[in-house]
């Protein structure tokens, strides 16, 4: 582990594209503060050295499978209530690849 | 146990004799407490709807749902099939739900009045229902504090008297706290007793649906319904649902609570002596007291925010506006992912994805992400540890009293007001939430964590309490 973790304004604007949300320069400023101080706060989790196995979930998967059976499922017009645009069966969205 | 019988045990004022006129006057009370901003959806036709259905079963002698007539208030992260479901935040601001929760195809089999859907944290993310788009809910006994949250408008709806039952979610605390702040009982049942199917994700590892009501049996009774296997939620275990009216009922003599020392650190000193009153009342019923030591559960908060913040960036990942929710934005996929994305989100649900992502990312992920798990194996294991000599422990609800809305300004500040409910989080252990008193005319709570599946000792504990207490006769 090195030193503490501190995130950079061109980190911050790389992590934002990820998340694929936008941010005023007001916002920058105000978020890398936060960001920041909860980061130095995290700083005790990452100096514990600890030799027990990481725990993600606390049920076991054993009982996850059921059945395979046939059932209803949502109509048509359900599926598209929501949508702001559809065409036919389609869901309409922007141009993905440019 | 027959509903009647139950309703006079809970000293339940009036039984639900002519629904449509309880429905009416759950409605005055919502208007009349308009300025407490409970609720973000009012359903009076359906509600009223529901009401003259049941009236129609009471005159042809049909049989009739165990919450037949009682009216509920549902949090607004609980999918409802037909009605509104906003999670408080833009991005949902219209979105109309094609499907209910299982929770809500129960509480209707079984004939709960949805009178509407009530305010909380922008997608859970809060703990003072200060985050909602629709504006802070106010505390029920002080209109200039909040309410506690994240489920804050489902607890000021109980405690306003609009609604007999709520239902809300915990991930970190977000029943247990407004309940503790409006003086009303809680409970988050454990990690897999209550199907999640319908309940928007915040944190799916931690997320679990819970009722809320003014006394232990109302609470007990909205649990029987909603508990249980769920073949649509593979978290959900296959373990039989006890009769829980039956269990609280039960002798009390001999029940064993361990008081978490480190659970009284950091804590407001008139809140600790109100809690270590309330515990003399369980002392003097019959149970057993004794001091016992959690040397980890100081690092339960930072473990649970890494945690909640890595689920969240990805389970609000499917946001993109395109199916449902968002708006209508013209332009390229992408550009309009960003504008949606930047323009429905609130501030605190962008910090919590963005510090998501960031510890999840290469090269963090093993300092932050995996170190957070890790320590919460550690939680888990001290918590089985003390529940192999103790049927229950005990610390304060929350830190201190409700706070002034907005007077708490970074949001580390507000994180740390989960520093006593977030590690039963973890361990996927229930907990509930039950009046202790109050100091001046702001309440005060008694949290008690059980062991995985074993609601019904809390119950039981917080039953006799009430008894004694009579905290169900303080409002």
């Amino acid at each position: 582990m090195s030193g503490k973790v501190a995130i950079s304004r061109e980190e911050m604007l790389h992590y934002a594209r990820l998340c694929k949300i936008s941010l005023s320069e007001q916002e920058v400023e105000r978020l890398l503060k936060d960001i920041n101080e909860i980061l130095e706060y995290f700083e005790i989790i990452r100096s514990l050295k600890l030799d027990v196995e990481p725990m993600t979930y606390i049920t076991s998967v054993n009982e996850a499978l059921r059945e395979d059976e046939p059932a209803e499922t949502l109509s048509e017009e359900d599926v598209f209530r929501n949508a702001w645009e559809k065409e036919e069966k389609w869901f309409v969205s922007g141009q993905v690849w440019s | 146990m027959e509903l009647n019988s139950i309703l006079e045990r809970a000293e339940f004022k009036e039984l639900p004799s002519d629904p449509v006129e309880r429905v009416y006057r759950a409605l005055e009370k919502i208007e009349k407490n308009r300025d407490l901003n409970a609720f973000v959806t009012v359903d009076a036709e359906g509600a009223i709807k529901k009401a003259e259905e049941i009236k129609r079963k009471i005159t042809r002698g049909e049989k009739l749902g165990v919450l037949a007539g009682l009216i509920l208030a549902v949090k607004d992260n609980i999918s409802t099939r037909g009605l509104r479901t906003t999670c408080s935040s833009k991005m949902l601001e219209n979105y109309i739900p094609v499907y209910d929760a299982t929770v809500i195809e129960k509480v209707k089999a079984e004939d709960a009045i949805i009178i509407g859907k009530t305010n909380m944290d922008e997608f859970a993310m809060g703990s003072s229902t200060e985050t909602s788009f629709f504006g802070p809910t106010r505390n029920f006994f002080d209109h200039s504090r909040v309410a506690g949250g994240s489920s804050g408008g489902s607890a000021v709806a109980v405690a306003c008297d609009a609604v007999d039952i709520a239902l809300g979610s915990d991930t970190g605390g977000s029943i247990r706290n407004p309940a503790a702040f409006n003086s009303i009982v809680g409970l988050k049942p454990t990690y897999g007793r209550v199907s999640r199917y319908g309940l928007i994700a915040y944190a799916s590892s931690l997320d679990q649906i819970g009722p809320m009501a003014k006394n232990t049996l109302l609470t007990t009774l909205l649990l029987q319904v909603i508990a249980g296997r769920d073949l649509r939620d593979s978290t959900t275990l296959n373990k039989p649902v006890p009769n829980y009216i039956e269990e609280v009922l039960k002798e009390k003599d001999g029940i064993r609570i361990g008081v978490i020392k480190e659970g009284f650190e950091n804590v407001d000193e008139k809140v600790s002596r109100k809690v270590y009153d309330a515990l003399d009342i369980l002392q003097k019923i019959g149970c057993v007291i004794e001091e016992v030591s959690m040397p980890f559960m100081k690092y339960a908060l930072p473990a649970y925010y890494i945690i909640a913040m890595a689920e969240c960036s990805s389970n609000l990942a499917r946001f993109d506006g395109i199916r449902y929710g968002g708006k209508p934005v013209k332009g390229k996929w992408e550009e309009q992912l960003v504008k949606i994305r930047t323009e429905c989100f609130g501030e605190e649900v962008k910090r919590r994805i963005f510090l998501g992502t960031f510890v999840l990312s290469a090269g963090y992920k093993e300092d932050f992400y995996i170190k957070a798990c890790r320590v919460r194996r550690k939680i888990h294991d001290e918590f089985k540890f003390l529940l192999k000599s103790y049927n229950a422990l005990a610390t304060p609800t929350m830190p201190v009293l409700p706070w002034k809305i907005g007077e708490l300004l970074s949001p580390l500040e507000i994180y740390m007001m989960d520093i006593e409910t977030v590690a039963v989080n973890l361990a996927g252990l229930p907990a509930i939430s039950i009046p202790a008193g109050f100091i001046g005319s702001l309440p005060v709570g008694l949290q008690l964590i059980g062991d995985h599946f074993d609601e019904a000792t809390l119950l039981r504990i917080s039953y006799a309490y009430e008894n004694e207490s009579g905290f169900n006769k303080w409002f």
